[in-house]
């Protein structure tokens, strides 16, 4: 959940379904007053079908740009644990497509992260952070990570 | 830099607690404060967590306004409070 810069409310999760390969990302958008905002995707609702099951979170860049990403299973149903799926939303809900047809960002990583948010620095930089589990010698650690955006 | 007290305040909600009347099967996903002090806590949970939400089964999600005080801010939603239906947060 994030506030806005313009005090709207916006929620992301799955539409549940119990079988997580087969959820749907959905984003929540109301007003300050907790109705829905009608102008972002429908009544204030937009699904997505680019990437399933996994995490869901959000952050606002400037000009209200909406950033989505989730730690995903992957559009054939498998949980690839290896990568975050970010998508670039427009303040009513549309994929900015400017960069590629799906609009969609694929952050490769390592060590099956399971990603806890995302936020937004004053540069502008996003970030992804989380954690993932490792093992040496039978002997299990949790570890952190974050993911700066490279800025150049 | 203000100190911090290390107690807590007894004038917030409810001798120093806010706890939703969804309780006890609410699971907290995320707690904001917006610029002007209200707090938004969205809650999740599974089937039956109150009388008024026994119809609704599956996963859903309870957004609540708070005003800084802790009481809730009837004035958002119905009662306070915003139900997102079929939702796992």
């Amino acid at each position: 959940m994030i506030i806005t810069e313009n005090n709207n409310l916006v929620i992301c999760g799955m539409a549940a379904n119990d079988i997580p390969e087969q959820e749907t990302p959905v984003i929540f958008r109301m007003l300050e007053n907790g109705q829905s905002n009608a102008v972002f995707g429908t009544n204030g609702i937009r699904t997505l079908s680019l990437f399933q099951g996994g995490f869901m979170a959000a952050a606002e860049r400037s000009m209200g740009e909406l950033l989505v990403a989730n730690d995903t299973y992957n559009i054939n149903g498998e949980f690839a644990e290896a990568e975050i799926r970010i998508v670039r939303m427009r303040e009513n809900g549309d994929i900015d497509r400017s960069d590629g047809a799906l609009g969609e960002y694929i952050l490769n990583t390592t060590n099956k992260e399971y990603m806890q948010g995302i936020l937004v620095n004053q540069y502008d930089q996003v970030i992804f952070y989380g954690h993932y589990y490792s093992c040496v010698a039978s002997d299990w650690h949790l570890n952190n990570f974050m993911f700066f955006e490279d800025s150049d | 830099m203000q100190s911090f007290s290390q107690s807590i305040d007894p004038d917030f909600g409810i001798n120093g607690t806010f706890q939703s009347k969804d309780a006890p099967l609410m699971t907290t996903r995320k707690v904001e404060v917006s610029v002007d002090g209200k707090i938004y806590a969205l809650f999740s949970a599974d089937f039956y967590a109150s009388e008024d939400l026994a119809a609704k089964n599956g996963l859903y999600g309870v957004l609540y306004r708070l005003f800084p005080n802790g009481q809730i801010d009837n004035e958002f939603g119905t009662n306070g409070r915003v139900i997102i239906e079929t939702t796992d947060l």
